[in-house]
This record gives structure tokens, C-alpha cells and sequence, in this order.
């Protein structure tokens, strides 16, 4: 396995693919900070937990847009980009296994996201600081956990990609497809789930309601996109309080209910959420699984 | 002991039988030329001998141990036997951010060469294929015959027993041509044994001590380059150009007659008919001008036999 592995790595830093996927998480936490520095600005003061809060509601939604184009398409032209190149039949001419050469090549991949995750996480805690938000272990590991997601959504992106890769013997139409494959599983499935969820929600659902709602219908039909799994992780960070509230009108008093979120952190949602991280696994897994056992029986021509 | 043995092996893609029941045998120590026109299925025979493609059904064995049977590979078989093979594909190319010397160093790592080993056979290789001074050079950046000639010494990166090459001499000047027959003598001085495809019979021809010849994923010919020759003869057979003094008639004879002038023939026969022909003219009273045999090139065996198939 340590051959592919070396390979990946080797390639991940000298090809830039490496540097291509921290640019883009670098410049999604751009306009986060800077916004988050408008709120310090102006008078207001901006707790920690108020700026993880904006974090991850921005970074998540866009940075799974980039990145997960990024890993599935990465995964989609693998294999098949290295049977029309060649190289995979000098690879695999030397003392080299192809079940060790997959599965070293996609845990190479993966390193490499891990690594530019990780410096992201530094760059982020870094933008943190500098809007004057206090570095507290929390917000450490809240970050850290928020991108550890990222990285699985990565992951399962490769592994879907690697899918893809391994049945379509052009590169070309793999990556097409890919990208289609990825706004079907991104957008379009998900509107259609929330329009199904939207007409069996009872009327006077509460935001609290609401979201576990959703959450139940996207851990239920849409286990196998990883964004979906995601935004239901996020979307846990914050609790929901029912605040009764009484207010005084000309015709008397009116109470009504609202709900007020309270910031608990992302090892909260996680933990509250594991169905979907357990989801995030099992699902690279299967993938990744079904590409393997395409790959150790396909003809590299 | 067979280096290679191919048996019954057939290939099917989707509609194509690529190879069709093919048979061979290569000996240690032999230089064979693996001769056949283009589709011939000869890069589909090299790559189900190394695990590249799953052929459908027949068997091979590599240095002795097989490999392949009953449509599967033994897995711990072919790895074992890649430690000893050398192979260079048909258009291939390698990473382009990589130099030949980090090419060869990485593929080295697959075979447990030693680091100090390894720098000086890394050299040798780069210096024996003409690539010593662009050894930094990225691969990126090379031409059609060095990357060819890198190929050829990432097959040799391990030493191998056995060298498999499909068209290693396609995209190289005639100085590369002449260099890399210089490899294969030395391979042979070495006691080892190569394997190579070519449809080009000029090259085949210098090197080789045995050659099959494929068609239509079949072997149709084997043995060392004479041997086929005359067995060829026999079977394309002689072409006679006759001139005589007077009209001759050909009735009662068959041979394949062509009348390019009133009194010049084109014969054709199954085998040397040099005699009948002057009984035949004598015979008829008239005199022989001219009298030519043509024996046949190895080019034109290797095209009747692709045209026998249509
Ligand atoms: N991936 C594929 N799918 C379908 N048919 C294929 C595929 N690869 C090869 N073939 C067919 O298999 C036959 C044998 O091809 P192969 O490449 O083995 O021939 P070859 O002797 O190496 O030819 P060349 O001298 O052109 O390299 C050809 O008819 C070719 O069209
Ligand atoms: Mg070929």
C-alpha cells in the first residue's frame, strides 16, 4: 500500500492539487473574517461562540460546494486519467498489487486533503484571533472538529468520484458527468426532499421542529450525499429555547412562543448528530468498496 | 525452462475476439520477435501476461510458475513473477513533473532495491539510454524518443530475467533504433530473456533468434527467422519471371499463369518448379531468354499472411 501512498503524496505537493484546494478554502474565510471584522468594528462585540457561529454557517455551505467539486472530480478522472496516460500499466508492471496500488492512492489523496484541512484549520484560528475572537479550547476544537467534517465530505466525494472513475474509461465523460452527478446530489435532491418535507409539516411546527424535520428526512432519503449529512450535522450547533412571550396589544395580551438558539458546539452536534457522521463513513466506505472491487477486475486499456 | 507460455489464451472485448485460442512459448535466454500487423492482438497477449487485462479464458505461466487460469489470476503468482519481469508498454507516457532520475527512483521503491544500490544502477540505466545529462530535466519537457527511451530503462530498473516489450522501437531515430538492439545484444550476453512486439519485420529481423508471427489473435508461424522463410516459401511459393523466344502455351499445368507480353509469363507455384518450367518450354520447341526466381521477402510472407485471412 505504501507505494500508491508515496506516489499520491509526491504528486499532491509537486502538481499543486494540494495548494489548488487550500486556495480555495483560504479565500472562502476571506469575506467570513472580513464580515466577522465589520461586526467587532462597529461598536458591537462579537463573542466567540456569535463568531463560530457566522464561521460555520458561511464556510460550511461554500466551502462543500468547492471542495466537494474539487474531490469528486479528482476522484472521477483517477484511475481512467492513468489508463489513457499509460502510467498504471508501468505501475502496475512492478511488484505492485492492484488491490495495495487503490487503496494506497486513495489514502494518499486523502492525506493530501487532510493536509490542506489542517491548514485551513490554522489559517481560520488565525483569522479568529485577528478579529479578536479569544482562542479558547472550544473554539479550537470547534474549528478543528468543522473541518474534520469538511474532510470527510471530501473523502466521500473521492470515493464517489472513484466510482466513476473506474466505470467510465474516459476521463472526459467521467468529469462531466461528475459534475452533474454533484449538482443532482448537491441541489436538486434536496429541493425536492424539503418540498416533500414542507408538505407533510404541520403548520404551527416550531424552528426546533422544523429542524429535526429535516434532519430525519435527509438522514432518511438522502444518506448518501454527504453535503446533506452535513448540513444536518451544522445545523445542530445551536439548540433551539422555547421562550413564551407576552406581549401587550390594544385588544389585550398575546402570547406566542419564540425560539432563541443557543451556540453549543460543533462536538455537540456531532455528538447529537452521529447517525449522520456514522453515515458519512459507512457510505466512503461502500464506495470506495464498490470502486476496489471494479478496479481489481478491470481490464487498464 | 519457458519464461512464457502462453495456452489457448482468447480475449474477447465487447465484439472484438482480440485473441483467439493463442498459443506460445518463449525459452530462457531467447530473443523473440513478436511479428503481426496492426490489430493483430499483440499488445492484448502482452498485456494479459503481465495482469494488465483479463483475458477470458487459456493459461500462462511466467518463469516457470503459472499465473493465469480458469479466468483468474494467482495473485501472490504474478507478483512473485513481477519482481523478475521487465516491461515496457506500448505508448505510454510518464509523470511529467517528475525527472528520469526521480522516475526510476520511484518505480526502483517498488522492488526492494538498496538505497546504495540503487543510485548507481539508476545511473547506468540513464547513461545506457542516452539520458544521463537530463537527468534533472523534467520528463514534462521531453521529446517523443526520450520518453521512449526512458520506458525502456524504467523495464530494466529491477535487472529482470525477463523483458517484455511491446513497439519499443516505435518513435525512435534510426540512432535510437541502433542503440536499443545494442540493449537487447547485451540482454542476451546476460543470460537474459527478451520478449518483443513489432510489426515492422526489418527490426525483428537483426535481433531476434525466434519469431512468431500473430494474426487475428492467432500464431500462425513460429520458429527462427530461416526456418520461416523457407517454410513460407512453401507455402506463398515461387514467383518465376519467364521470357522465351515464342509463344508457349501453359495448358495442363497448375500453376498460376499471368501473360505480361506475348511472350513473357508471370508464374506462380507452390514450390520450386525451375525444372518443369525448362522441360515444359523445351518441350514446346522454344528457347528461354530469361529465367527469374523470386524469392520472397519476409514483408511479403507476413502480408499473404494477413491477406489469407480475408
Ligand atoms: N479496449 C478495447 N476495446 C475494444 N476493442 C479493443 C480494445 N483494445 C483493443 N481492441 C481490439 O483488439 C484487437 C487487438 O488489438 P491490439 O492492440 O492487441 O493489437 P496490436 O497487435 O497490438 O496492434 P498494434 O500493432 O496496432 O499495436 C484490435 O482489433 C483492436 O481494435
Ligand atoms: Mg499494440
Amino acid at each position: 500500500m505504501w507505494w500508491g501512498f508515496k506516489l499520491e503524496l509526491k504528486k499532491g505537493i509537486r502538481t499543486k492539487k494540494l495548494w489548488a484546494v487550500l486556495l480555495i478554502m483560504l479565500l472562502l474565510y476571506i469575506p467570513v473574517i472580513y464580515l466577522l471584522k465589520q461586526g467587532t468594528g462597529s461598536g458591537g462585540e462579537m463573542s466567540g461562540e456569535a463568531a463560530m457561529a457566522i464561521m460555520i454557517q458561511f464556510i460550511t455551505g461554500m466551502s462543500m460546494f468547492f471542495l466537494g467539486i474539487v474531490a469528486i472530480v479528482m476522484g472521477a478522472t483517477s484511475v481512467n486519467k492513468e489508463i489513457e496516460e499509460g502510467t498504471i500499466r508501468v505501475v502496475l508492471s512492478k511488484k505492485i498489487s492492484r488491490l495495495s496500488y487503490i487503496l494506497g492512492k486513495f489514502s494518499g489523496q486523502s492525506v493530501v486533503f487532510f493536509g490542506a484541512v489542517l491548514l485551513a484549520v490554522a489559517v481560520a484560528l488565525a483569522g479568529l484571533a485577528y478579529v479578536g475572537v479569544d482562542l479558547t479550547g472550544n473554539v479550537v476544537s470547534d474549528v478543528l472538529l468543522l473541518n474534520l467534517v469538511l474532510f470527510m465530505v471530501m473523502v466521500e466525494f473521492l470515493a464517489l468520484g472513484y466510482i466513476l472513475s473506474t466505470f467510465l474509461k474516459s476521463s472526459g465523460s467521467a468529469l462531466g458527468v461528475a459534475l452533474v452527478l454533484f449538482f443532482i446530489i448537491y441541489l436538486v435532491i434536496p429541493i425536492f426532499v424539503q418540498y416533500e418535507m414542507y408538505t407533510h409539516a404541520p403548520g404551527d411546527i416550531s424552528e426546533g421542529g422544523l429542524r429535526d424535520l429535516k434532519a430525519d428526512y435527509y438522514t432518511k432519503y438522502i444518506f448518501y450525499s454527504p453535503t446533506a449529512q452535513v448540513e444536518v450535522i451544522t445545523s445542530y450547533v445551536s439548540d433551539y429555547r422555547e421562550v413564551k412571550k407576552t406581549v401587550d396589544t390594544p385588544k389585550g395580551k398575546v402570547t406566542y412562543t419564540k425560539s432563541i438558539p443557543t451556540y453549543n458546539g460543533v462536538g455537540h452536534a456531532i455528538r447529537t448528530r452521529w447517525v449522520n457522521v456514522l453515515l458519512l463513513f459507512l457510505m466512503s466506505a461502500a464506495y470506495l468498496a464498490l470502486a476496489v472491487v471494479r478496479f481489481v477486475r478491470m481490464d487498464l486499456r | 525452462m519457458a519464461m512464457l507460455r502462453i495456452d489457448s489464451l482468447v480475449k474477447v472485448y465487447r465484439d472484438v475476439r482480440a485473441l483467439d485460442g493463442l498459443s506460445l512459448e518463449v525459452k530462457e535466454g531467447q530473443i523473440y520477435g513478436f511479428l503481426g500487423p496492426n490489430g493483430a492482438g499483440k499488445s492484448t497477449a502482452i498485456l494479459g501476461t503481465l495482469g494488465l487485462i483479463y483475458p477470458n479464458s487459456g493459461r500462462i505461466s511466467l518463469l516457470g510458475k503459472e499465473v493465469f487460469r480458469d479466468g483468474k489470476f494467482s495473485e501472490k503468482a504474478l507478483l512473485e513473477a513481477k519482481s523478475k519481469i521487465g516491461y515496457m508498454p506500448e505508448h505510454a507516457t510518464l509523470w511529467d513533473f517528475l525527472t528520469p532520475y526521480q522516475t526510476l527512483d520511484i518505480l526502483a521503491d517498488s522492488f526492494d532495491i538498496p538505497r546504495t544500490e540503487r543510485g548507481k544502477r539508476i545511473r547506468e540505466l540513464l547513461e545506457t539510454v542516452n539520458l544521463w545529462e537530463v537527468k534533472d530535466k523534467k520528463v514534462g519537457k521531453f521529446s517523443k524518443g526520450m520518453r521512449q527511451r526512458l520506458l525502456l530503462a524504467q523495464a530494466l530498473i529491477n535487472d529482470p530475467e525477463l523483458l517484455i516489450l511491446d513497439e519499443p522501437m516505435s518513435g525512435l531515430d534510426p540512432k535510437g533504433i541502433a542503440e536499443f538492439k545494442e540493449v537487447i545484444r547485451e540482454q542476451k550476453k546476460a543470460g537474459k530473456t527478451v520478449f518483443f512486439s513489432s510489426h515492422i519485420l526489418a527490426h525483428v529481423e537483426e535481433v531476434c533468434d525466434t519469431v512468431g508471427v500473430i494474426v487475428r489473435g492467432k500464431l500462425r508461424l513460429e520458429g527462427n527467422i530461416k526456418q520461416i522463410k523457407e517454410n513460407f516459401l512453401k507455402k506463398a511459393g515461387y514467383l518465376i519471371l519467364l521470357e522465351t523466344n515464342k509463344p508457349v502455351s501453359f495448358e495442363g499445368v497448375d500453376w498460376e499463369v499471368e501473360r505480361v507480353s506475348p511472350t513473357k509469363y508471370k508464374i506462380k507455384a507452390p514450390g520450386d518448379i525451375r525444372e518443369e518450367v525448362n522441360d515444359l518450354v523445351w518441350g514446346q520447341g522454344a528457347k528461354i531468354l530469361q529465367l527469374m526466381v523470386r524469392v520472397p521477402s519476409l514483408e511479403e510472407v507476413f502480408l499473404s499472411l494477413v491477406k489469407e485471412e480475408d
